[in-house]
């Protein structure tokens, strides 16, 4: 859409001739058509003035906001980030400040306790370990005493043998004697086997109970034997994780802090573009005071306007006092 | 992986490590040799517990170690339990198992050169 103040160029062009050459006096039509044209370039200029008051306003409106919001940001970055005390109670649930420091520490913490809880596993494991090697260790001399004892029980054997032998020579001399002497000598060896038997028994079951406190050592060992490049590799990464975001909250604060600063700065300039906006009540003051020296020419036909101007001395320099605006300008426009 | 999980570990020692120590005087030096895991266990306590003999400075010498498991650093923490007032040290160990020690926090317990 084109802007109202080309239109006004473009009806300018149509009467050139007359805008500049000074004539002594100014016909009716002529006084018309510069009426017409002062009131539509006052019109513009309100209408333009009321856009951009809009426009700024709205503009230092949002600006405040947008400050706030910075503030804000900034307050809850750097909340607990100077250090002074890392044991502060974590934020209350349901609380939604950031606080990447906070975190950093409680990750750290919780890796820490998760490395020396590894750690405090493997030694209890290994202690449990050497005691079952120890146990393994005992059963081990039990078997080497029933191997003892299953020697005893084979030179018992032995005996009873050779005294059934004797018992059967000595039969030819004393009947009742050597009956006597080879029921002994049986009972002997029944008792022999008995022993075997018995050590067998105890054996098996002593066998039986090594495997088992085998079993329980493969699942210790199972236990204790974790590999650690992935667990502490992960605890490496994890911590440098943390470095890179407290990293990051430094990155986002100094950017917070800048933009706003920046915020502020435009807020600044909004401020003074509002006041620059004075130009109008100047402006507007200087068309009517072209409008009515055009028209005290065309009724006085070409006088040149003396102390006897209706409008009195301070109209001839013009109504408006003012040259500047502090601390706008009107050179803006 | 690594994982001597249902491996009988008791029965095939020797295999991929190795144990072996020097004694100067008081203090008794501990050499672990390829992978300082758990199927050392033994030849690793029985290194150090030898009956009616003292010492007051542990070396464990981590040279010729390739890599070490959850099970070495169990293992490093008991003969610590067991040396008492005796200083435990952790000597040449590589960069990887150096890495291990210090994320685990060995650092504060024993000391490591």
């Amino acid at each position: 859409m084109k802007p109202p103040w080309q239109e006004v160029s473009g009806s300018r062009h149509a009467e050139p001739a007359r805008a500049v050459t000074p004539s002594t006096t100014l016909t009716d039509t002529e006084l018309d058509a510069l009426r017409a044209q002062v009131e539509q370039a006052r019109g513009i200029l309100a209408d333009a003035v009321a856009k951009l008051s809009g426009s700024f306003s709205t503009m230092e409106v949002e600006t405040k906001v947008q400050k706030d919001m910075m503030q804000e940001l900034l307050a809850s970055l750097s909340r607990d980030g100077d250090g002074s005390d890392p044991q502060q109670q974590p934020s209350e649930p349901g609380q939604t400040k950031i606080n990447i420091r906070e975190f950093t520490i409680e990750t750290g913490a919780f890796l820490t306790q998760f490395t020396d809880l590894l750690a405090s596993v493997s030694q209890q494991s290994i202690r449990t370990v050497y005691r079952i090697d120890d146990m393994v260790e005992q059963l081990d001399a039990v078997f080497s005493l029933i191997n003892s004892i299953n020697g005893i029980a084979d030179e018992t054997f032995i005996l009873a043998v050779n005294a059934s032998i004797e018992a059967a020579r000595t039969k030819d001399v004393s009947t009742q004697s050597g009956h006597s002497f080879s029921v002994i000598a049986s009972n002997i060896r029944e008792l022999s086997k008995k022993t075997r038997r018995f050590n067998d028994q105890i054996g098996t079951q002593i066998g039986k109970a090594r495997t088992t406190v085998n079993e329980v050592r493969e699942i210790i060992a199972a236990m204790a034997s974790r590999d650690l490049n992935v667990a502490l590799s992960g605890k490496e990464r994890i911590e440098l994780m943390m470095k890179d975001l407290a990293g990051f909250q430094q990155f986002m604060t100094e950017n917070v802090d800048r933009a706003s600063v920046a915020t502020s700065r435009i807020a600044e300039s909004t401020s003074q573009a509002v006041t620059a906006m004075q130009f109008e009540d100047i402006l507007n003051q200087l068309l009517v005071s072209i409008r009515h020296r055009a028209e005290r020419i065309a009724g006085q036909g070409g006088e040149q306007p003396t102390t006897a101007s209706p409008f009195g001395r301070a109209s001839l320099n013009g109504p408006v006092q003012q040259h500047n605006m502090t601390p706008g300008k009107v050179e803006l426009f | 992986m690594p994982q001597p999980i249902g491996k009988t570990p008791a029965r095939d020692q020797g295999a991929s490590n190795h144990v072996r120590t020097s004694s100067l005087g008081s203090c008794l030096t501990i050499h672990v040799e390829g992978r300082f895991d758990f199927n050392c266990h033994q030849q690793f306590r029985r290194a150090y517990e030898v009956p009616g003999t003292t010492y007051t400075e542990y070396v464990v010498d981590l040279r010729g170690t390739e890599y070490i498991d959850s099970a070495a650093l169990g293992m490093l923490l008991v003969l610590r339990e067991s040396a008492g007032s005796a200083t435990v040290r952790i000597t040449n160990s590589r960069p990887a198992v150096r890495k291990i020690l210090q994320i685990a926090n060995f650092n504060t317990l024993f000391s490591i050169d």
